[in-house]
């Protein structure tokens, strides 16, 4: 055995090209599937790290309207709040809702995720706290003691670690909080409202954002949600949930009996285990990510597979002597074996530091759409996973290298003319080989070479309005009582002052940025039942200008629109040409209900935002002069910062914070987040597809060569000069590689010509150039695969590619 | 007569990372128009090296080579291509005739590569006067492996000789082959020298290294012992 070990490592190690090649390659392709099945059984297997994790539910409350239809799962804050008190089927249950809100009592003013619980929630978790304590029972519902619960992140990220944290005040909408406690950093909070949201600081249930909610029965607000640990029951979950639905059920119909619109309407609650809600819907997502990962593995063994060809072959001298010494076939794999053992052990442990840098990737950027990704970490599973890869890669490649040999041929070949036929594959292998290798790569680099110029031509695409050097500014109001519009009034007018008064900036916007969402605004034509249904923005007299979007015709809004608050209204042009095709649509007149007519005063050239393929009908109303919501250019080059704004405000008004301020840039910059994505990872396919092709081609290329080479030999023994051997082979190889192509061509034409439209109008955006550009590319790659090994063999002395034919 | 082979102090080194073999030791030959000469030894010998360099599919170490009046010790790839092509022609042991292709077009091989700008008409008149001087007119269209051994033997003769060379080389030409077809070759061999054909012939064989006029013995890359007869113009310095 010590032989054999030895032995093997030494051939391992002989070729460090060869084993730099296979290790590169099949360490990308396993750490891809690695990352993809340790996630599969974090999310479809793994249970989440809860005491009795599968006794926790949460009640979805599904409302059903007179027709039956059902509507929408969300609770009503006193139903919530009712079903806390009164239910009896849990036997441990907690209130939970999220929110965002501006720290004021640190001078840089964060803008904080929120979570607001009752005392049961760190008990649901089975949390013990890094620092201090939890909520206690004395602390519950309608206690009203403002104490605070630091998540670790917070702890270090805000606070720096501060060991005196416990008893500090952290300052909300006006409200004091006491520090009691600090999570540890392995708390893992179920993202049970979205996924990759995580909360940075948990305040009592008390001082939620929808407490103003807590007498309206008729209204739902999807953040308010109930967990529980069901109590022991000889019932079963459809019984139980049979019975909490009668119960609430019950309860809204009494408290709604006087509102006529819900005459008929029901509602069923379910119960959803905690597990599923955390999850979500992505098995689907999994599943395709496995057959990706394990397609790219297939491609990249194939690959491997032609390497391995080329390396038996040419060991085919030392196998002959190994047989003629009476080495039997089982000897020969079990040789192999623990050769190719050593290589893909090699491999697995590149492959496991790479998913390591995986993990890293995913936790920071695909948090948002992959639930439990903060858990991914290499363990038992990833090593398991990896392990078994290399047996199995292992036994692969050794079955595949010793079927090659026959080993009848074998043990003659020393005796006979020695041509080798003790190991080899049939011309028609090698053959099918390459022509399976050129097509699928074609066909693989078509799609990632038509995916990144989709991607970049998104990204590129010009957006019609400007918005470097300038920041969105929102502001929120730190009071337990809203305050009434003309009280805002000064405040905001003071502002723009004192920030148009500081030299860094240029011009200030009272206005939605550009990049915010609109708001649906649906409206008639007055007088006319014709229905649309525009996205609206309210925007302040020089929006326009400011963002630099053309006027085409009629006017924008004056100052006195907007002080007036007139009953006014600027379109785009999309919808200007569906309201007037041939004319001019200045002075329409729309319906906003209750007789709310608006006229159109001008239109404006559409804009296009970043990550949209399309540009939707727009209008623009006045923004009201108490609107908190600005745009803030600054000169070319400067900035200021939040700090500073808060600073400002504060000086107006204590109320007042800042709840969010960030360039537009980095606004456009996460929403084509997907396009910088599909960006990075096609051209990082195409080039990992491209070194894989690579290594596929010149293991068949070079094994082709090695198998001509006695014939190499003779051609140039009779006088054929290097260029007579460069043309035969290549023209060999083009004929077979020029089949592979045209067979991909003929594949992306169907494809064209058969899938659906969305598909085939992205295919068909520049197809002919895609097409060029990849078969040039795999043209280049071929000559390369193929050149390299002739170069080898032809410039060394013709009697060394003879010698294996004497 | 015209001297075709002239190697001077030609000596060849292979060296490994452990160790240095001396395959020829300042080899010193030279062979006229018209000449046969065996060369034997025992395996390792170097006789085989020896016959690589006077062929031109490897060079010496040390040493000059004048081929034909030119010095070809130092050619590049596509010169030394140009003057195995017009002045050598090989015979192997094992024929490596190409599989895939027919006799007639394993024949025409070394005209197509030929700076001789030849018509079709004229590779084919050339080839089966070649191919009926070796009896295998009848063959041209066969594929090599529908050949017996001796008749595959033949058409690398054909082929060696389709180019009319200065100097036939021939690696062990019966080795292959059962002693019939071996004796056939052989007469054929002679038959070629006695029509002006100049061979130079490796063999371990002592029953056909007689067919040669002189008979030379290596070992240890050295030529140790020379049998010519006496009116041969072979001069031979150790």
């Amino acid at each position: 055995m010590k032989f054999l070990l030895t032995r093997a490592w030494h051939n391992a190690m002989k070729s460090s090209s060869f084993l730099a090649v296979v290790v590169t390659t099949l360490g990308f392709s396993l750490s891809a599937l690695l990352c993809v099945l340790t996630l599969a059984y974090l999310i479809l297997v793994e249970p989440l790290p809860y005491p009795d994790q599968e006794k926790l539910y949460r009640v979805d409350h599904h409302l059903t309207n007179h027709e039956g239809k059902s509507e929408i799962n969300a609770f009503t804050y006193p139903g919530l709040v009712d079903f806390y008190k009164n239910q009896t089927e849990f036997s441990l249950g907690a209130m939970v809702t999220y929110g965002k809100d501006v720290l004021t009592s640190l001078p840089e003013q964060p803008t904080l995720n929120t979570g607001y619980v009752t005392p049961e929630w760190f008990q649901l978790l089975g949390t013990s706290l890094a620092l201090g304590r939890g909520f206690t029972e004395e602390e519950g519902l309608e206690s009203f003691i403002p104490q605070a619960v630091l998540t670790h992140k917070t702890w270090m990220d805000v606070y720096g670690g501060d060991s005196e944290i416990l008893d500090k005040t952290v300052s909300f909408s006006g409200v004091n909080f006491k520090v009691i406690g600090v999570l540890p950093e392995t708390f893992v909070e179920p993202e049970i409202y979205e996924v990759g949201r995580q909360v940075d600081i948990w305040l009592p249930w008390d001082y939620n954002l929808s407490s103003g909610m807590h007498f309206l029965w008729g209204n739902i607000n999807p953040m308010l949600m109930y967990v529980g640990r069901l109590a022991e029951s000889d019932q079963g979950v459809k019984a139980i949930e049979r019975s909490v639905s009668m119960y609430i059920n019950d309860t809204w119909q009494e408290k709604n009996a006087h509102v006529e619109y819900y005459n008929g309407w029901s509602i069923d609650a379910r119960l959803t285990p905690l597990a599923d809600v955390v999850t979500g819907d992505v098995g689907s997502i999994i599943y395709l990510l496995i057959i990706g990962a394990v397609g790219l593995l297939i491609i990249a063994c194939a690959n491997i597979t032609n390497v391995f060809i080329s390396r038996t072959a040419n060991n085919g001298q030392n196998l002959a002597i190994s047989a003629s010494l009476g080495a039997k076939p089982r000897d020969i794999f079990r040789q192999y074996f623990i050769e190719y053992g050593i290589i893909i052990g090699f491999s697995i442990t590149f492959a496991l530091l790479l998913s390591y840098f995986g993990f890293v990737l995913i936790q920071n950027h695909l948090a948002d759409i992959l639930p439990r990704a903060g858990e991914l970490q290499i363990n038992f599973t990833t090593i398991v996973c990896a392990l078994l890869l290399a047996v199995l890669l292992t036994s692969i490649f050794a079955l595949f290298s010793v079927k090659m040999i026959n080993y009848g041929a074998l043990k003659t070949m020393l005796q006979s003319s020695g041509k080798g036929r003790g190991v080899q594959v049939s011309k028609g292998v090698r053959t099918q080989l390459m022509f399976l290798q050129v097509a699928v790569v074609s066909i693989l680099i078509f799609a990632n070479i038509s995916l990144f110029k989709n991607a970049m031509e998104v990204m590129n695409k010009p957006t019609g309005f400007e918005y470097q050097d300038t920041k969105y500014l929102i502001l929120s109001i730190s009071a337990p009582e809203f305050p009434m519009p003309h009280e805002i009034i000064p405040v905001m007018d003071e502002l723009k002052s004192e920030l148009l008064a500081l030299p860094e900036v240029k011009d200030v916007s009272q206005s939605a940025s550009p990049l915010s969402g609109f708001r649906i605004l649906a409206t008639t034509l007055a007088g006319e039942s014709t229905r649309y249904t525009p996205q609206n923005k309210w925007v302040g007299d020089n929006y326009f200008s400011f963002i630099g979007q053309e006027l085409i015709d009629g006017r924008t809004f004056s100052d006195v629109d907007i002080r007036d608050r007139n009953s006014v209204v600027v379109i785009n042009e999309q919808f200007a040409r569906e309201l007037a095709p041939e004319g001019s649509a200045v002075g329409t007149k729309f319906d906003y209900g209750n007789n709310d007519i608006h006229t159109v005063i001008g239109v404006v050239k559409g804009v296009a935002i970043p990550g949209e393929s399309d540009i939707p009908i727009r209008s623009y109303r006045p923004a009201p002069e108490s609107f908190t919501s600005l745009m803030v250019k600054f000169n070319p080059g400067q900035d200021v910062s939040k700090e500073k704004v808060a600073e400002v405000l504060s000086e107006i008004d204590k109320l007042y914070a800042v709840f969010y301020f960030d360039p537009l840039e980095s606004i456009v910059a996460k929403r084509l987040f997907a396009q910088t994505m599909t960006t990075v990872v096609t051209a990082f396919l195409a080039c990992l597809l491209f070194v894989l092709a690579g290594v596929g081609l010149y293991g068949v290329l070079s094994y082709n060569l090695h198998m001509r080479r006695a014939e190499i030999g003779t051609r140039m023994a009779i006088g054929a000069k290097v260029s007579d051997i460069l043309k035969m082979i290549l023209k060999n190889t083009f004929s077979v590689a020029g089949f592979g192509m045209g067979f991909a061509v003929l594949v992306v034409i169907f494809a064209y010509l058969n899938v659906p439209g969305d598909i085939a109008e992205f295919l068909g955006g520049d197809m002919v150039l895609d097409l060029f550009i990849t078969l040039l590319v795999i043209s280049v790659l071929t000559f390369i695969a193929c050149y390299l090994p002739l170069r080898a063999m032809v410039y060394k002395p013709v009697i060394s590619n003879l010698q294996d034919n004497q | 007569m015209k001297e075709i082979i002239k190697l001077t102090g030609i000596s060849k080194k292979f060296e490994t990372e452990f160790m240095e073999t001396h395959a020829l030791d300042s080899l010193d030959l030279t062979i006229y128009e018209g000449d046969y000469v065996s060369i034997s030894g025992p395996s390792g010998c170097g006789k085989s090296t020896l016959l690589s360099i006077i062929g031109l599919l490897d060079s010496p170490t040390e040493g000059s080579y004048i081929l034909d009046g030119e010095d070809v010790t130092t050619l590049s790839v596509n010169r030394e291509a140009e003057f195995r092509n017009k002045n050598i022609g090989f015979i192997f042991q094992s024929f490596n005739l190409i599989d895939d292709m027919s006799v007639h077009d394993n024949v025409a091989l070394p005209l197509r590569y030929s700076s001789e700008e030849l018509t079709e008409q004229q590779v084919s008149e050339k080839v089966q006067h070649y191919l009926s001087l070796v009896g295998l007119e009848h063959r041209a269209m066969h594929k090599p492996n529908q050949l017996s051994g001796g008749q595959q033997q033949r058409v690398a003769i054909a082929r060696a000789l389709v180019n009319s060379p200065s100097i036939l080389l021939v690696d062990e030409p019966t080795g292959n082959l059962d002693s019939k077809s071996g004796d056939t070759i052989m007469k054929l061999l002679d038959e070629l020298n006695k029509n002006g054909s100049t061979i130079c012939m490796v063999t371990h064989d002592t029953t056909y290294a007689r067919y040669a006029k002189t008979q030379l013995h290596l070992l240890d890359g050295k030529i140790v012992e020379q049998n010519a007869e006496p009116e041969r113009q072979l001069e031979v310095a150790v």
